[in-house]
């Protein structure tokens, strides 16, 4: 956590910066779980020894608007969403749903071996399973006694 | 302290926490639409009530986190989404159709045939 120090006598002190620092981190902490975050898609990710998985989700895009790249630890998901309801005959009221190209890559622990790497589409969620790369990968070195 | 034994456990209905999803409202000449946002449910996740032209939508999604990994950064959580609508009276609940796909909802409400705008003939005296 970073935390700002101010010099009492500057004329620039102000009491209430703590607060609204306090005010910010409490913020993020429930708009991470409870609602939707401010970058799209969102996603969850998990790893272990040899494998990574991610969910990334992502609503109302089609499987074919969307495309999921993976060059070493890095994997990139981008695509668009659009909606499909909006025309000139109707008129809309309330839109919390954005629309539009998005982009969003993440680096993982290790790098991966693309060819192994599956994903499932379903119900606006993308889970991938990310296998990590053989030659990454730490191995146990026989240790013969004399 | 034989009291706080007696307190009763609040009834859990469900561990997961309720989240409004979010929503486009439109309207055409003949039908308003709900289209709202619920990754990871099915059809057979969705509920839809009206009583009264209160209209409910609930939403769970039947996922299972993976298991034999450990958590590293997490941006959702499993929930249930659950949004309550009140509807005119010109709209004609008897007649809602919804449809899932890609995790969004889509609500179809038509309005009401009497509130349409219709046409009116004119004849010559």
């Amino acid at each position: 956590m970073i935390r700002p120090t101010w010099n009492r006598w500057d004329l620039s002190f102000d009491p209430f910066s703590e607060l609204r620092l306090l005010e910010r981190q409490m913020n993020r902490l429930f708009r991470d779980v409870h609602s939707r975050g401010t970058d799209y898609p969102s996603l969850n990710f998990w790893s272990n020894e040899n494998e990574a998985f991610l969910e990334i989700e992502m609503p109302g895009v089609d499987q074919n608007d969307f495309e999921l790249t993976v060059a070493d630890d890095v994997v990139t998901i981008s695509g668009e969403r659009k909606d499909p309801f909006i025309s000139e005959q109707s008129t809309a009221h309330r839109q919390e749903r954005a629309f539009g190209k998005f982009s969003r890559s993440l680096q993982l622990p290790f790098a991966v071996d693309a060819d192994k790497v599956t994903a499932r589409y379903e119900n606006g969620v993308l889970r991938v399973s990310l296998p990590r790369h053989e030659s990454t990968k730490s191995k146990r070195i026989e240790v013969k006694s004399a | 302290m034989n009291e706080v034994a007696k307190t009763e456990a609040p009834v859990e209905t469900n561990t997961r926490p309720v989240v409004t999803p979010a929503v486009n409202l439109y309207e055409r000449e003949h039908e308003v639409m709900i289209v709202a946002d619920m990754p990871g449910v099915d059809e057979k996740g969705v509920d839809i009530t009206v009583e009264k032209h209160v209209l409910t939508i609930t939403g769970n999604a039947g996922w299972n986190e993976p298991a034999g990994y450990d958590l590293q950064y997490r941006e959702f959580a499993p929930v249930e989404y659950r949004r309550v609508f009140s509807l005119t009276s010109d709209l004609d609940v008897d007649n809602i159709k919804a449809a899932i796909k890609n995790g969004v909802l889509t609500l179809s409400i038509p309005k009401s045939e009497k509130v349409r705008p219709r046409k009116i003939a004119v004849t010559s005296a």
